[in-house]
């Protein structure tokens, strides 16, 4: 009973296992008649299923393809069939067998079910999430790796495979395998990494080149996982790969940038500061640090307020530099370009551009130029182009003393030009600023003697610079700096180029009043030409017409025809001159030379002033020495002789004339002295110039010629001409010249 | 018209022409005195000379033509007909200021210069002559 009942205890529980077992055992008939049901299954099909019912009933159709029934039909002919099939969403696995009976027949069929909905979400989801991380490798461009140690099998995800160049399962799977594609110049170091992660264990990073099928490198990270076993020993490497090839070389390329841009911010001549949009520094260089005078230590300690301050400090005006400068910050957006002044009469130019990420404004990048000298040079320039503009009037002086006033305070407090005349300086002006006039600087003794010079009078600093005019000092110009200011080399040079321009002036004033004078003279001497000509015409033609139409005097015709005579020689010896001066300045003046006595020549010559000595008052007395004889051409010779008596007769005022002839060792000197009126210290130059006389025309008549052609002429014949002479005491004309042919 | 004995004054610093003009003008019965310049001339008529015609050359040392006739015009003799005769054209331009009676210009024809003479001071051959005739 007890046994019977614990039976039945039994059976109650297995019952109530079966009922509530998550799917359903059955047994059929062999017409598919359910004979035994149970499990929860059974109460979830349609139909509630129980014993009686029939397989097609619970499925809800005859067709035999259904593969409920073709399943139990194959089961019956002694195939077991086990598939996955969904009833009402839910998904189980089915197996299906023939049932026998006790005399070994088919009896029907026996089949079971069991609910996999879960078992095959999981699958599913593990199905799919496999997917994704293959594409997930495929597009990171990462691939995974497993290393059991044991079996010595190197799996590799397809991703790692195409990292390699491989097509997926192409890989031999071993670690021999893998280590013959690494780059053999990062082999041991890659075998040592290894070793040192398995010997270690735990996660594990390493960077390595390997050598892919088609021959190219390519960098690869790995981070790796070691596994090890209850000894500590190593048994499992799990771990991803990433190709960092692009990624290495962006980082090259970042680094090249950075250290292009580190290196031209050092290299520039200009100043850099980068700020933070609140105007914290945040970059500067060393020449930044040099133009403002920073220390390393001010500018280490990063107080930008404190730093602005200390900039400020050293311009003229700090407080629109201040005012400016935050202005900006309240505008990131803005560019700006200003010009700083500094107290010790530097010139900064200050550009700041926004500094931008993208479109963001993060930041001001100010660039800082020392432009002191250029606005030295440029000041320099427009004062030298001024000056010489003023330079350029033919008017010397004025335009001195208008340099001299545009170099005061530019050059100095005080500015004195000194002219030099007949030897002796001469002060033309002195300019002063305000409050210097006190100040008159002495001429420098070495700037007299063509020196630049830079000193000191008491605590001033000068200089002074001379004018040079065709390589001869003509003047020079003097600066008194003012206070503080200490000339140097630059200076001095600067003041140069203006004295070389001063010079030029005074040179082309100079040259622009000879020009004056040249053509004065030549209009003078057309003037005088035409008046001396005109005067022989005038009696020549009287006296033709006196005689032609009987007016003169049967007495006194051999005075009108001595007239005639003379003004026949008076008008050719004028065509005379005009014709030498015509070959002097067409250079064809020829001389034809022999054997020639100049006493003879003189002799000759004085015979033919008889009557002109006789109008005069004058005597003439000549004495010779030696043997004054040489290879010259006696008509030129015989024309510079009448050419000085004439002049000595001329301008004799009728006191006595000495002429000399001698010779002594083959120089042969000729001497005509009169006791006339004599010429001016500053007309002696004149006399021997074309179209130059010592005296008015109105006083005394001729071409002027006379003494060119005889200078010209004395001097082709190699010798000199000399003069001495004072006025109303009279002249000594000299001419010396040596024997043989002196060319 | 004068055709007193008084002597016509050349001032001309060019003996030839002063010799020239002094041959042509005795010719004609006129009683010459020169001058070799306007120094000569002013002293001479200072000395008490009172020519009947004065012919002048205007470039001349010492002093010129137009020195001496602003200070003959400003004296005494200040009606004595000058004949300026000058190879300066230009002078001509400015005779009119020079109060010059008439004026002739380098080389000068001899019939112009003797008529010239003539409108002043009569030839004394030809007055003798009318007056014998």
């Amino acid at each position: 009973m007890i046994r019977s009942a614990r039976r039945i205890e039994r059976d109650r529980q297995v019952r109530m296992v079966f009922r509530q077992m998550p799917g359903a055992i059955w047994t059929t008939d062999r017409d598919l008649i359910l004979t035994q049901v149970a499990g929860r299954l059974a109460g979830n099909v349609g139909p509630r299923a129980r014993s009686g019912m029939s397989v097609c009933e619970i499925v809800g159709t005859t067709d035999p393809t259904n593969p409920i029934i073709a399943c139990h039909r194959a089961a019956l002919l002694g195939e077991s069939q086990s598939f996955e099939y969904q009833f009402f969403n839910r998904w189980y696995a089915i197996l299906i067998e023939q049932l026998k009976d006790a005399g070994h027949g088919v009896a029907g069929c026996i089949g079971a079910a069991f609910d996999i909905t879960e078992q095959r979400a999981t699958k599913e989801k593990l199905t799919r999430s496999e997917a994704l991380l293959a594409q997930a490798q495929r597009v990171a461009h990462v691939g995974s790796f497993e290393w059991d140690m044991a079996s010595n099998v190197l799996t590799w995800s397809d991703e790692l495979h195409r990292i390699y160049g491989l097509e997926p399962g192409q890989f031999s799977g071993t670690y021999e395998g893998y280590l013959g594609r690494v780059d053999p110049e990062d082999l041991e170091r890659t075998k040592g990494a290894l070793f040192d992660a398995l010997r270690k264990g735990g996660p594990f990073i390493d960077e390595h080149r390997i050598v892919r099928t088609d021959g190219k490198i390519r960098v690869l990270h790995t981070r790796g996982d070691v596994t090890m076993d209850e000894h500590g020993r190593p048994t499992r490497v799990t771990g991803c790969c990433w190709d960092v090839t692009e990624l290495k070389e962006a980082m090259a390329n970042l680094e090249r940038a950075r250290s292009l841009l580190e290196a031209t911010i050092e290299a520039t001549a200009d100043g850099l500061l980068v700020v933070d949009l609140s105007g914290k520094v945040s970059k500067y260089n060393q020449r930044f640090l040099l133009l403002w005078r920073i220390s390393a230590e001010r500018a280490s300690q990063r107080d930008d307020e404190a730093l602005l301050a200390y900039a400020s400090d050293q311009l003229e005006d700090p407080a629109a530099f201040l005012s400016g400068t935050h202005d900006l910050y309240s505008h990131p957006e803005r560019e700006s370009f200003d010009v700083l002044h500094f107290k010790d009469g530097r010139v900064f130019e200050r550009y700041s551009t926004p500094q931008r990420i993208g479109e963001q404004i993060v930041g001001r990048v100010w660039s800082f130029r020392d432009v002191t000298e250029r606005e030295k040079l440029l000041r320099r320039a427009l004062f030298l182009a001024d000056a010489t503009r003023l330079l350029s009037s033919l008017d010397v002086e004025p335009a001195l003393d208008s340099v001299a006033r545009l170099s005061v305070p530019f050059i100095g407090d005080v500015c004195a030009i000194d002219l030099l005349g007949n030897g002796q300086p001469r002060r033309l002006l002195v300019v002063s600023r305000e409050g210097t006039e006190s100040l008159s600087p002495e001429l420098h003794s070495s700037v007299m003697a063509g020196h630049s010079t830079i000193y000191s009078i008491g605590t001033r600093s000068c200089m002074a610079v001379p004018l040079v005019v065709k390589g001869s000092v003509a003047g020079a110009i003097t600066f008194i700096g003012a206070r503080k200011r200490r000339y140097n080399e630059h200076d001095l040079e600067f003041a140069e180029t203006l004295a070389r321009r001063a010079a030029l002036s005074v040179e082309n004033a100079r040259l622009y009043r000879e020009a004056q004078e040249a053509l004065q003279a030549r209009d003078e001497f057309l003037a005088i030409a035409a008046h001396e000509i005109r005067g022989p015409i005038t009696s020549v033609h009287l006296a033709v017409q006196g005689l032609q139409r009987g007016k003169v005097p049967a007495t006194a015709t051999p005075r009108v025809l001595d007239i005639i005579e003379r003004e026949d020689q008076r008008l050719a010896r004028f065509v005379d001159e005009l014709l030498d001066l015509g070959r002097i300045q067409s250079n064809q003046m020829f001389f034809k030379f022999e054997e020639v006595n100049l006493g003879e020549v003189v002799r000759d010559a004085a015979n033919g002033f008889g009557s002109d000595l006789t109008r005069s008052g004058s005597s003439l007395s000549i004495t010779t020495a030696g043997r004054p004889v040489g290879q010259w051409d006696r008509f030129r010779l015989e024309q510079v002789v009448v050419n000085l008596l004439s002049n000595a007769i001329k301008f004799g005022e009728g006191k006595p004339i000495e002429v000399n002839v001698h010779e002594h060792e083959g120089i042969t000197t000729l001497k005509v002295k009169d006791q006339g009126i004599g010429i001016p210290p500053e007309m002696i130059e004149r006399i021997f110039q074309p179209f130059g006389r010592g005296v008015s025309v109105r006083n005394y008549g001729g071409l002027g010629l006379g003494l060119f052609i005889a200078k010209t002429i004395v001097e082709g014949l190699g010798g000199v001409v000399r003069v001495e002479s004072q006025p109303k005491v009279g002249s000594t004309f000299t001419i010396e010249l040596s024997a043989k042919r002196n060319l | 018209m004068n055709s007193t004995n008084a002597p016509i004054l050349i001032v001309d610093d060019d003996d030839d022409i002063r010799e020239l003009i002094k041959v042509f003008l005795e010719a004609e019965g006129y009683r010459v005195n020169g001058a070799t310049d306007g120094l000569d001339a002013w002293e001479q008529v200072q000395s008490g000379l009172q020519p009947s015609l004065i012919l002048l050359d205007l470039m001349m040392p010492r002093m010129d033509g137009e020195q001496f006739l602003k200070k003959l015009r400003s004296c005494h003799l200040s009606e004595i007909p000058v004949i300026i005769l000058s190879g300066n054209i230009s002078a001509k331009e400015k005779s009119s200021g020079l109060k010059a009676s008439c004026f002739l210009t380098k080389p000068v024809e001899i019939d112009e210069l003797l008529n010239a003479v003539r409108r002043f001071v009569h030839s004394p051959i030809e007055s003798g002559l009318r007056k014998r005739g």
